[in-house]
């Protein structure tokens, strides 16, 4: 029984319905799916969310597509079999390879470039799952001199809020200088402890949250939208980008070497 | 003006080559090397000087993309062509490469030809704030270098499901697979890695399920299905051709077909 199921899984056949599966739900996906965060949240006069606390609220799925994302035989069965089917053919892999010696010969390292590629793609699966169900973000916002708290333990203010412009009169920039207070038992005693300057592609980290700069007001007055997210699955995606490049770089050497 | 001349070059090259591909005296494919090498490095020069006048990479709308996609598949089709007899013998039957050379530059002409017409607007726009990012350059720069590959990888495949000899097919074969090797390479670090840093970097999420990332990924899928088929017995060959032609036409419709039938985050290029 054990044998049947690992050569079910270990198959290489099994990868191949699997990918082509994963091709045509992912061409779903690309013409009836949620598309993209909306690209409107740079535009004038967006949706106004509280300024006070920023919420905590798990996002990732929008109302409709949730219900496939969450469907277990279109997507959760298949992806789950992928991620067994992976996990299956890369550790039996490396066990054959470490069997025969294969990893330990001169340059043999470079052979464990498709594992790394294969545990890799593992780690962004776990990654994907983590931010599915765990990650939280929320948006503010502030017009210069307000505050919004963060956690239990942290506040921000917006000190000032710039947009910069091109000669065109394009923008260029939009700027918020932002003091982070840590906060005291009275918001009178919170103290600074930061300060910094969040722009877009330049968010600002602490800990594991970040701050991005995200979209800007001017119905009443100029104002600043700053969304804050933590993502428990970005230590997974990151450590599974390292795997990624590593791999394909062992493989593509491994080819130059062997098949000069 | 640069992106125009390469298009008159581009021109000239498909007509030449068009020439002789039917010609049965001997030919010489050396002013075609030389003509590669001058379009690549004209759009190369066009990408810097748009660069030099917006103060960043010339890679943040559908024109510069064409220019800089046009100009790795020249440069590209220039190092192949040197790799390979530049002379046929009187009577000869042209050999794979020659029309791999051939798709190649019509593939490139394509490209220019929609990038000098009214369709795409040449401005020069400098960019907004989502796109000023090195990531975001470095993710536009091997995506494009990837395709490139995947382009010749194309041509391959095609010549494969055209040829009957069995030499030919082979020829053809391994120049597919190890363009679809490289290819894999540099799209999946520039298109999808550094996309998802750039995409976490601008938006705070590394992927957001936006059109052009969803069918980045069908693309990415199609080539591993490609490198993974060549594992099966008895199915390399045919098989792995038809999807290497279709991971062509995904990559065409990741680039056309995404910016003007969907909208999303990537509603730049």
């Amino acid at each position: 029984m054990l044998r049947s199921l690992y050569k079910f899984f270990s198959s290489m056949k099994l990868a191949i319905v699997l990918i082509v599966y994963l091709i045509g739900l992912m061409m779903v996906v690309g013409i009836w799916g949620p598309g993209a965060l909306s690209p409107g949240a740079f535009s004038p006069g967006a949706a106004t969310f509280s300024s006070s606390e920023l919420n905590g609220a798990a996002s990732g799925s929008e109302l409709g597509w949730a219900s496939i994302i969450g469907s277990l035989v279109l997507v959760m069965l298949p992806v789950l079999l992928f991620a067994l089917n992976l996990g299956v053919c890369a550790v039996s892999r490396i066990v054959k390879r470490i069997k025969s010696g294969s990893y330990f010969r001169r340059f043999g390292w470079l052979r464990t470039g498709p594992d790394l590629v294969h545990i890799s793609i593992l780690l962004f699966l776990l990654g994907g799952l983590l931010s599915h169900y765990g990650r939280i973000d929320g948006e503010v916002r502030l017009q210069p001199g307000e505050m919004a708290a963060l956690n239990s333990a942290y506040m921000i203010r917006l000190e000032d809020f710039q947009i910069e412009h091109y000669e065109s009169g394009q923008v260029k920039q939009y700027i918020s200088s932002i003091q982070l207070l840590r906060r005291g038992s009275e918001v009178q005693q919170a103290k600074i402890v930061d300060q910094a300057d969040i722009t877009v592609n330049n968010p600002y980290s602490l800990g594991r949250l970040k701050i991005y700069q995200r979209s800007y007001y001017t119905t009443e007055a100029l104002a600043s939208g700053l969304q804050a997210v933590y993502d428990p699955g970005y230590p997974a995606i990151i450590a599974g980008i390292v795997f990624f490049l590593l791999g394909l770089c062992f493989i593509l050497v491994h080819k130059i070497r062997t098949h000069p | 003006m640069l992106a125009t001349t390469a298009f008159v070059v581009t021109v000239i090259l498909m007509v030449d080559q068009i020439i002789k591909l039917f010609r049965k005296s001997e030919v010489s494919y050396e002013v075609e090397q030389v003509l590669f090498l001058l379009g690549g490095l004209l759009l190369l020069l066009d990408f810097g000087y748009r660069s030099y006048l917006l103060r960043f990479p010339a890679v943040t709308n559908t024109y510069e993309a064409l220019v800089i996609f046009a100009a790795g598949i020249l440069l590209l089709l220039y190092f192949l062509s040197r790799k390979v007899p530049s002379r046929r013998g009187a009577g000869q039957q042209p050999e794979p490469h020659t029309y791999i050379l051939f798709v190649g530059t019509v593939v490139v002409f394509v490209l220019l030809a929609l990038a000098s017409s009214p369709l795409i607007p040449d401005d020069l726009v400098p960019p907004v704030p989502a796109l000023q990012s090195h990531w975001l350059v470095m993710h536009v720069l091997l995506s494009f270098a990837g395709e490139a590959f995947f382009v010749i990888a194309f041509a391959a495949a095609l010549v494969f499901l055209f040829s009957s000899q069995e030499e030919k097919r082979r020829q053809a074969d391994r120049i597919t697979y190890l363009s679809v090797t490289v290819g894999y390479f540099l799209f999946t670090v520039g298109a999808l890695v550094f996309g998802m840093i750039w995409a976490e970097q601008a938006w705070g999420s590394y992927w957001s399920w936006d059109p052009k990332e969803t069918w980045a990924l069908v693309t990415w899928l199609t080539y591993t299905l490609y490198l993974h088929l060549r594992f099966i017995r008895g199915v390399r060959g045919k098989v792995t051709a038809l999807v290497a032609v279709i991971g062509f036409i995904l990559t065409m419709f990741t680039f056309f077909g995404v910016n003007y039938l969907m909208s999303g985050l990537h509603s730049y290029v």
